[in-house]
C-alpha cells in the first residue's frame, strides 16, 4: 500500500476573517508530520509528504524526522520546489489541487503495477458546519483555510466530505481524514459554501474511508490544557493513540479501537469542557484495519503527572496500594482522611485499594494535568 | 491461559435500554458488547466500561479479581436529572385547572416547553399556525400560571387544539426562523421540548468578518413526544429518554435498538411518536444496508432477506397506529417506505397533508414524488421545505422565510423524468470516460452551473454503485429525488438543465444559459453600498440596509398588491418628477427570489417591477448614478393583504 499525507496546520488568520488564534494547531500538524514519516505509523515516503503550517514550522522545535523533512519540504501545488511555504496560510485551492496531483499520481502508479494507495490528511485550525451548494440538506463540517472570506461570496472554506470523496474518485483506494477543528454553524443567513472544484469522475463501487471530526455537529474542539493550550485535543490523542493502541497478539489496529481510545480519554483532556469526537468509516470501523505494525514507542520517558487521592471516607491510618494494570503495586501509602498526592505515568489505568478489599477505586490517568480521584 | 483459570472474574455491566454497553481492556480492545445486562467472562486485570448513548459517553474503570463477581451500574447523567426537576416544577405548576376556554372543547393539547438554563431568553417567539396559515392563540391563563410557579429556567406555552399536524415556528440560536411540523393527537397532550442556547453567527460586513450572538433554539436537539392527556409531566421523562435516543440515531445513522428496547417501544400504550421514531430508525438503517440492532453487526449468514423482511415487518407494525386524528404524515411516508422495501407494488401514498416531521421521511417522499407527483402538493409549507430545508437533523425544519418568493413549477408530468436522468447519467459518464482516460486533464465539467454539477455528480454515482444497470425506470429518478431532496417535477427541470449544459460541454460550445442566474441584468453602476453592511435580521436580509427610508432625494419608493388565490402579486415602483428615461434602478429582493437583484430603468418618472410573492419583507433599493437608497418593509404597511402582513 502506498501512502501519501497532506497536513495542514494553521494557529493565525488573516485579520480580515475574524478568527481567534490558536496555539495547538501547528504542533498538531508537526506531530501528525512525525507519526506519518514513521516507518511504523503511517510510513509516508517523505516526497509525498505535504506539510504547510502558518506561522511555519521552527525546525529546532520538531522531531529530527520532521527536522530533516522541513530542510527539503515537498512543494505544494504552484510552490517552487524546496522553498519554505510563503508567509501566510495556505488556500483552499493550494490544499485542493495538491490533493487532486497526489491522488492522479496515485491512480497513475496503480494502473502501472496494480498497488493500491492510502492518504492521510489532517487539517487542524478553524472550522464551521455548512450547507453546501447542491447538497440539500446535508451540512458539511468545513475546515477554514487561508482565504477565508464572506463578502461577497463564502471562499475558503473547504468541504470535508466532498474533499474524500473527490479523493476517492480521482485515484486513492482509501482516504482518511480527520479534521481537528470546530464545527459550530455558519447559515451566512441563506448562502451556502461553494464546492469544491474537484474534476467530475466516477467513484469507486466500494469505498473505503475513515473520517474523524474532533467534535460531534454544533460543537467546539477545545485545545488542551485548559488553561494554558498547546495542542488540539483531539489530535494529540489520536496521533497518541495511532503510535501506542494495538491489538497485543496481531500488532494491528482497527478504526473502532482508535475510536475508543479517543472518545475514552479525550473527557479528562478538555477537563472542564465537554467534547465528543465522531470517527467513523466505510467498512464498519470494526473491519476497517489502519494498521499492522509495532507500536512506536514514545520519544521520551512517559509523562509523569500528579495523582490527588480523596481519602476522606477512609480511616486514618488505613494503607493503601496503587496498582497498575498488571496488579503490580506502584506506590503505597496511609491514609490521612485528607488528600494525599502521589505521581504516576500518565495513560494508564490503576487502581488504589486497601489490603482488606473495603475501599477501592479504579480510575484512568489520562488527563494533561492532576487526575482527582475519591476513594 | 484465563480460560482454563479455576477462578475466572465475570462482569456484568447494568444499563438502561438503548444505551450501548462496551467492555474494554487496557489496550482500548472492544472485549464485549451489548444492551440491557452485559455478562462477560475475563482474565484478571482492569477494564473500562462504556455506556454509549447517542453522543455522549459515560465510563467507569473496574479491577476484576480471581474468582470475581462485579456488577456495574450505568451512572445517573447529572444533566438528566436537572431537567427530571425542571419537568417536575413545570407540571406542579400545571396542577392548576386550565381555564374554562379550553380543554373540553378540543381533543388535543400541544404544549412547547422551553428549557432557559443556559440563555436569558424566554419565549423564542414561538408561534404555532394551522395547515391554512392561521395562528394559533395559546392559552394565556395556562401560561401565566404555570410560569408563576415553575422553575424559572422554564417557559411554557400551551395550546389547546383540535387533532391535526401543526406547523411551530420559533427563533433558532442562528438567529433565523425556523418551521416545522407538530402534530396534536386526538387524546393527547404533545409536549415539544425546545432548549435555548446561545449562538454565534459569522456575517461578512465590507471585507471583514464579524461575529453576531443571538440567544434560541437549537433546532437538532427538540424533543418531541406526546402523552394521554391528563398524564402529569412527572410521568414524560422515560418517554422523553426514549424519544432522544432515536432522535440522535436518526441524526447520525445509527442504532440503539435492543431486543428490551424494542419490548418498550412495542407496548400498547407507548408513545406514538416514539414507535414513529424507532420505525423509521429501523428503515434508515436497512435503506443504508447496516443493521437496526446493537445486538447484531450484519445479517446473519444466509439469512439475508429473510432477516430484512423480519426487521421491516417489525417496523410496520410500528407503523400500525390505527385511525387516530392527527398523526403526521410520517406514518404514512414510512409505511410506504417500508413496504416499499418488500413490495413489488407498495401502493399508492396519498398526498401529503403537511410535511413530515422527520428529515428521513422527507427524502422517502421525494423518492414516491417520481411515480406520484402528487405526493407533495404546492403549498406554502412545502415549497418553504423544498427551497429552506436548515440542515436541523433529524427533523425536517426550514426556514420560515424561504419560500417568499418561490415560483410555483411543481405540476406536469414526470413521464419523461426517468428517461431524462438516464441519458444524463450516460452522457456524463462518457463525457468523463473520455476526458480522464488515465487520470489528470481539464474537468469537463467546469462550465456547468453549480446546480447542474450536483445533479450531474449524483446521477454519476448511481452509475458506480452499479444502480444503473439493475435499477431501470423509475429507480434512478426515486433515487435521485431522494438524495437531491427535490420533488419530481423540480428535479425534471433540474435535470433537462444539466443534460443541456452537459451536451453543450460534449460539443465543446463553452457555456450556456444557466437557469439559475443570480442577477437578471448586470448592474452598470457603482455597487450598493448596502451589500457591505452587515445583515442583521436573517429572516429578512435587507432590513435595515438601505437606509431605513422609502423616500430621499427625491425619489420615493412604493407598493401595490393584488391578491390571487395562491400568490399576491406585488407591483414595485420608484417615482421621481425628475429622472431621465433610461436611468438605472436596482430592486433587491428578500433571498427566497431567485433572481433577487434585478435592475429596471426609468421611463416617464418611474421605474416598476412586478413580483410574486407569500409573505412580506424588505425590498432595497439603489439608484447608482444619484447615489440613492430608498428601503420599504412590505410587512408594514396597511394597505397589504394578511398574507404579506403576517407571514
Amino acid at each position: 500500500m502506498r501512502t501519501w499525507a497532506i497536513i495542514v496546520g494553521i494557529n493565525e488568520y488573516p485579520a480580515a476573517t475574524g478568527q481567534d488564534a490558536l496555539k495547538g494547531a501547528v504542533a498538531d500538524a508537526l506531530d501528525f508530520a512525525d507519526w506519518a514519516l514513521h516507518p511504523d505509523g503511517g510510513g509516508v515516503d517523505p516526497a509525498r509528504l505535504f506539510l504547510w503550517t502558518y506561522p511555519a514550522a521552527v525546525p529546532a522545535e520538531a522531531t529530527p524526522a520532521v527536522a530533516a523533512f522541513l530542510a527539503a519540504p515537498t512543494a505544494w501545488a504552484g510552490q517552487t520546489p524546496h522553498l519554505v511555504p510563503p508567509g501566510r496560510p495556505p488556500s483552499v485551492t493550494e490544499i485542493v489541487d495538491t490533493a487532486l496531483l497526489a491522488a492522479q499520481d496515485a491512480l497513475m502508479l496503480r494502473n502501472e503495477d496494480g498497488e493500491e494507495s492510502r492518504c492521510y490528511i489532517l487539517l487542524a485550525g478553524h472550522g464551521v458546519q455548512a450547507q453546501v451548494i447542491g447538497s440539500q440538506l446535508k451540512m458539511q463540517t468545513c475546515y477554514l483555510a487561508g482565504d477565508f472570506k464572506l463578502h461577497p461570496t463564502i471562499t475558503g472554506l473547504l468541504p470535508g466530505d466532498d474533499l474524500r470523496d473527490g479523493l476517492l474518485v480521482h485515484g486513492f483506494t482509501e482516504v482518511f481524514l480527520f479534521l481537528d477543528c470546530c464545527r459550530s454553524s455558519i447559515p451566512v443567513y441563506n448562502s451556502r459554501v461553494l464546492p469544491l472544484a474537484f474534476p467530475m469522475g466516477k467513484p469507486p463501487d466500494k469505498p473505503r474511508w475513515t473520517i474523524g471530526w474532533a467534535a460531534d455537529s454544533d460543537s467546539t474542539a477545545w485545545e488542551t490544557p485548559h488553561d494554558a493550550p498547546t495542542r488540539g485535543a483531539f489530535t494529540q490523542l489520536l496521533v497518541e493513540g495511532l503510535r501506542q493502541a494495538r491489538n497485543p497478539d496481531t500488532n494491528s489496529l482497527t478504526l473502532e479501537q482508535l475510536d475508543h481510545y479517543v472518545s475514552n480519554r479525550i473527557v479528562a483532556a478538555v477537563a472542564p469542557k465537554e467534547q465528543f469526537p465522531v470517527i467513523h468509516g466505510q467498512p464498519h470501523p470494526r473491519r476497517l484495519v489502519i494498521l499492522q505494525t509495532p507500536k512506536i514507542p514514545l520519544s521520551g520517558p512517559p509523562a509523569i503527572v500528579p495523582v490527588v487521592i480523596n481519602c476522606s471516607k477512609v480511616p486514618a491510618g488505613t494503607v493503601l496500594r496503587m496498582r497498575d494494570k498488571n496488579d503490580n503495586e506502584v506506590a503505597n501509602f496511609i491514609s490521612n482522611g485528607g488528600e494525599v498526592v502521589l505521581n504516576a505515568a500518565s495513560g494508564h489505568l490503576y487502581s488504589v485499594e486497601s489490603d482488606d478489599g473495603v475501599f477501592e477505586q479504579s480510575f484512568m490517568h489520562a488527563g494533561q494535568g492532576e487526575t482527582h480521584v475519591e476513594i | 491461559m484465563w480460560k482454563s483459570d479455576p477462578h475466572p472474574c465475570v462482569l456484568v455491566v447494568e444499563g438502561a435500554p438503548g444505551v450501548e454497553l462496551r467492555i474494554l481492556d487496557a489496550e482500548f480492545q472492544l472485549k464485549a458488547e451489548g444492551t440491557v445486562s452485559l455478562r462477560q467472562s475475563l482474565p484478571p486485570g482492569l477494564y473500562i466500561v462504556n455506556w454509549k448513548t447517542g453522543r455522549e459517553l459515560q465510563k467507569e474503570v473496574v479491577r476484576l479479581r480471581a474468582g470475581d463477581t462485579r456488577t456495574v451500574r450505568q451512572p445517573t447523567p447529572a444533566g438528566e436529572a436537572d431537567q427530571r426537576l425542571q419537568v417536575a416544577a413545570a407540571a406542579e405548576a400545571l396542577a392548576e385547572p386550565p381555564s374554562a376556554i379550553s380543554a373540553s372543547a378540543h381533543e388535543a393539547e400541544i404544549m412547547v416547553v422551553v428549557d432557559v438554563t443556559d440563555t436569558d431568553a424566554t419565549s423564542l417567539g414561538v408561534r404555532l399556525f394551522t395547515r391554512d396559515d392561521i395562528a394559533m392563540r395559546s392559552n394565556s391563563s395556562d401560561v401565566e400560571e404555570a410560569q408563576k410557579a415553575a422553575d424559572s429556567d422554564v417557559a411554557i406555552r400551551v395550546y389547546h387544539v383540535d387533532p391535526a399536524v401543526y406547523r411551530l415556528q420559533y427563533q433558532t440560536c442562528t438567529g433565523e426562523t425556523l418551521d416545522q411540523s407538530v402534530p396534536a393527537i386526538a387524546g393527547r397532550r404533545t409536549v415539544v421540548f425546545l432548549r435555548s442556547v446561545r449562538g454565534r453567527v459569522m456575517v461578512p460586513e465590507g471585507e471583514q468578518v464579524t461575529t453576531l450572538d443571538y440567544q434560541g433554539a437549537d433546532p437538532a436537539r427538540s424533543v418531541i413526544i406526546t402523552l394521554p392527556r391528563g398524564t402529569p409531566l412527572t410521568e414524560a421523562s422515560e418517554t422523553r429518554r426514549r424519544a432522544r435516543l432515536l432522535l440522535a440515531d436518526l441524526a447520525t445513522h445509527t442504532t440503539s435498538l435492543g431486543e428490551a428496547f424494542l419490548t418498550e417501544i412495542e407496548a400498547p400504550d407507548a408513545d406514538p411518536l416514539v414507535r414513529i421514531y424507532a420505525a423509521a430508525v429501523i428503515l434508515q438503517q436497512l435503506e443504508a444496508g447496516a443493521s437496526p440492532t446493537l445486538e447484531q453487526d450484519k445479517a446473519p449468514v444466509g439469512l439475508g432477506p429473510a432477516w430484512r423482511w423480519r426487521w421491516t415487518n417489525r417496523a410496520l407494525k410500528l407503523l400500525d397506529l390505527g385511525k387516530i386524528e392527527g398523526l403526521p404524515a410520517d406514518v404514512a411516508v414510512a409505511t410506504w417506505q417500508g413496504r416499499s422495501g418488500r413490495l413489488r407494488y407498495p401502493g399508492r401514498l396519498d398526498a401529503l397533508r403537511t410535511p413530515p416531521m422527520l428529515e428521513c421521511c422527507w427524502g422517502w417522499a421525494m423518492k414516491r414524488s417520481v411515480v406520484q407527483p402528487d405526493t407533495i402538493p404546492d403549498s406554502f409549507s412545502f415549497r418553504a421545505a423544498t427551497i429552506g430545508a436548515a440542515g436541523a437533523s433529524p427533523w425536517l425544519a426550514w426556514r420560515a422565510s424561504s419560500a417568499k418568493g418561490a415560483t410555483p413549477d411543481l405540476s406536469g408530468p414526470s413521464g419523461k423524468l426517468d428517461a431524462v436522468l438516464k441519458q444524463l447519467a450516460g452522457e456524463a459518464l462518457s463525457l468523463v470516460d473520455s476526458s480522464t482516460p488515465t487520470g489528470g486533464g481539464s474537468d469537463p465539467f467546469a462550465d456547468l452551473s453549480f446546480g447542474s454539477r450536483a445533479i450531474a455528480a449524483s446521477a454519476l454515482s448511481l452509475v458506480s454503485d452499479g444502480s444503473f444497470a439493475r435499477v431501470l425506470g423509475q429507480g434512478i429518478a426515486q433515487k435521485l429525488a431522494q438524495s437531491a431532496r427535490m420533488p419530481a417535477a423540480t428535479l425534471h427541470l433540474r435535470a433537462e438543465q444539466a443534460l443541456a449544459e452537459v451536451r453543450q460541454a460534449t460539443s465543446g460550445a463553452g457555456p450556456g444559459e444557466a437557469l439559475d442566474v443570480e442577477v437578471d441584468v448586470a448592474s452598470a453602476g457603482s455597487p450598493a453600498p448596502a451589500l457591505s453592511r452587515a445583515v442583521r435580521v436573517p429572516d429578512d436580509p435587507h432590513k435595515g440596509r438601505f437606509g431605513g427610508q422609502a423616500k430621499a432625494g427625491g425619489f420615493r419608493l412604493e407598493a401595490a398588491f393584488s391578491e390571487k388565490e395562491n400568490w399576491v402579486t406585488v407591483t414595485l415602483a420608484v417615482h421621481s418628477g425628475s429622472a431621465p428615461d433610461g436611468l438605472a434602478v436596482e430592486f433587491f429582493l428578500h433571498d427566497s427570489f431567485s433572481p433577487n437583484h434585478l435592475v429596471r430603468t426609468f421611463r416617464q418618472g418611474r421605474a416598476e417591477l412586478e413580483l410574486h410573492a407569500w409573505g412580506g419583507f424588505t425590498t432595497g433599493v439603489w439608484i447608482p448614478d444619484p447615489g440613492v437608497e430608498l428601503e420599504l418593509d412590505l410587512a408594514l404597511l396597511p394597505a397589504a393583504p394578511r398574507i404579506i402582513r403576517e407571514l
